[in-house]
């Protein structure tokens, strides 16, 4: 028995969503959904019991991506989640582990050794976050049994988003993990438009109601959310949408069936918001470990040391007590947010741009080849359903050259349209952040794709027997 | 083949996939972006009411 198998047998123990034994109608799907999102919200509103008053939010600048709230049931948000799913299938697409997703049993087994792996992911960064100090150093600022505490409240949380995401996927529509991503930066966008509360230095929240509280003045303010920024936010929402619509169109041809005809699209977002999720990541990371690097040894009596550190990166502590960054390398991989920021460093905006690009073009490259999405895969798909293009051989050589031809110019053309969305709406100060509007506007657009579907099938029950 | 050849051959190619690409129609465009700005909205003004009451049950900004 191998890994995967321990992992899938481990998952019948474990209490889950029942999958349902008649067809759930599109109403009861809709239904179970909107339940889902007020869970989802009302989790990240219930505060953590038993944390200090200030602390720092490691996950801040990857909020919009792991979704969930600092300090409250969803602390670790879908993070866990999100893990466990991309290193099982890493393992997979790199074949450290042997199966074939196309086979019904084989995907069955991969989806249950997801879940017991979730909760390993789950217990992990608990673990991590709690006894790694996130709340304060435990036995000094808090005790053990607040610890134990805390850690049982992020695993009950973390714990209620995987059986939400399972409930999702099973009676409602889309995927748990993409409605909690929409959810977030669609709460975040509102909040920062239409709050009408104030903050501790007396400032509206929301950019609408600074603006009329200015009396139509105040179009812009550094630092806090703005006219100018919704506006942004707008736009980049309109253009992902125009952009995720453009596809090149290849004609395919049916070979057991003469004269029928149809086009295989290739959609100019190819790579979708893949490769802006990880170089997100990415960046995150190092700025969260060069953080933590300057926290500890920027006052080291050894010299090499702190010249090391600071040229990762170098901060300023806020009167709130948290991190500015300054200098270093870290510096320039951190966008800068607001068009004051932006257009006071220009150096800093071009370098933080280009590295977005580069990096946002080899992911793509990266993720297209393991994601089985390369024309090879796609090929021999084409060739095992009996599909092939008009006026070319019918095998898979022949077919992977013309693929290769549309879909590697496209995932590059993609990815380096998406790290420049990205990069222009930070630096507008777009409500919502660039990357966050970019993910929630696709995972949207996948929502209309998936409610279409539903739609068709619950009209045509012949149609729903023929995709089962 | 050269590096420059390469990037030439590439940027033909590039532009090969740009002037097969179609654009959507003006009416599909529109209710695509419709219904998407749709649940935007959706999940937005349910967050919001959320979020608000939270903070007003709190009496802190969360």
């Amino acid at each position: 028995m191998d890994f995967l198998e321990v992992l899938a047998k481990i998952s019948k123990y474990i209490p889950g969503v029942k999958n349902p034994k008649r067809h759930v109608t599109l109403n009861e799907k809709i239904l179970w959904t909107g339940i889902v999102v007020v869970i989802y919200y009302v989790l990240t509103q219930v505060p953590l019991y038993g944390i200090p008053k200030v602390t720092t939010d490691y996950l801040a600048q990857l909020r919009f991506i792991f979704a969930g709230a600092a300090g409250t049931l969803l602390e670790l948000g879908i993070s866990p989640i999100v893990t466990a799913g991309i290193i099982l299938e890493l393992f997979v697409g790199s074949k450290i582990i042997e199966l074939d997703l196309t086979s019904a049993e084989d995907r069955a087994k991969f989806t249950a050794a997801q879940r017991t792996f979730s909760i390993i992911m789950i217990i992990f960064e608990a673990s991590i976050y709690v006894f790694g100090g996130r709340y304060g150093r435990v036995g000094e600022v808090i005790s053990l049994t607040t610890a134990s505490l805390l850690f049982f409240q992020l695993f009950i949380g973390s714990y209620i988003t995987l059986l939400l995401d399972e409930l999702t996927s099973t009676w409602g529509i889309g995927s748990g993990i993409s409605l909690f991503i929409a959810a977030g930066v669609a709460q975040t966008i509102f909040w920062e438009t239409f709050s009408p509360l104030k903050d501790k230095y007396g400032n509206y929240i929301g950019a609408l109601f600074a603006l009329i509280g200015s009396g139509g003045a105040v179009w812009y303010r550094e630092g806090y959310p703005s006219m100018v920024g919704l506006l942004a936010s707008v736009v980049v929402f309109v253009v992902v949408i125009f952009l995720q619509t453009v596809q090149v169109e290849i004609p395919i041809s049916y070979g057991s069936v003469k004269g029928m005809r149809g086009k295989y699209p290739i959609s100019l977002l190819y790579i979708s918001n893949i490769p802006i999720i990880f170089a997100s990541t990415l960046f995150a990371d190092v700025y969260l470990i060069s953080q933590m690097l300057w926290s500890r040894f920027s006052t080291s009596t050894n010299e090499l040391l702190r010249r090391l550190v600071s040229l990762i990166g170098t901060y300023e502590v806020t009167e709130t007590g948290r991190l500015s960054i300054k200098g270093g390398l870290c510096y320039y991989l951190t966008s800068p947010y607001g068009l004051h920021s932006a257009m006071s460093d220009p150096l800093r905006s071009i370098i933080y741009t280009v590295v977005l690009i580069i990096v946002s073009v080899i992911f793509g490259v990266v993720w297209v080849e393991l994601s089985g999405m390369d024309a090879k895969s796609i090929a021999k798909q084409f060739v095992s359903s009996g599909m092939t293009i008009p006026g070319f051989r019918s095998s898979y050589k022949v077919l992977e050259k013309v693929l290769s031809r549309y879909i590697y110019p496209v995932t590059i053309i993609g990815a380096i349209l998406v790290g420049v969305i990205a990069a222009f709406a930070d630096f507008f100060g777009s409500i919502g952040r660039g990357m966050g509007i970019l993910l929630a506007t696709m995972i949207l657009w996948q929502f209309y794709q998936s409610l279409a579907r539903e739609q068709i099938q619950e009209a045509h029950p012949l149609i729903r027997r023929f995709m089962k | 083949m050269s590096l420059p050849n390469k990037i030439k051959d590439f940027i033909v190619q590039c532009e090969r996939a740009l002037k097969k690409a179609s654009k959507p129609a003006r009416n599909e465009f529109l209710k695509i972006s419709g219904i998407c700005l749709l649940g935007l909205t959706l999940l937005g003004v349910i967050g919001l009411t959320i979020r608000l009451i939270a903070n007003l049950l709190s009496g802190s900004p969360v």
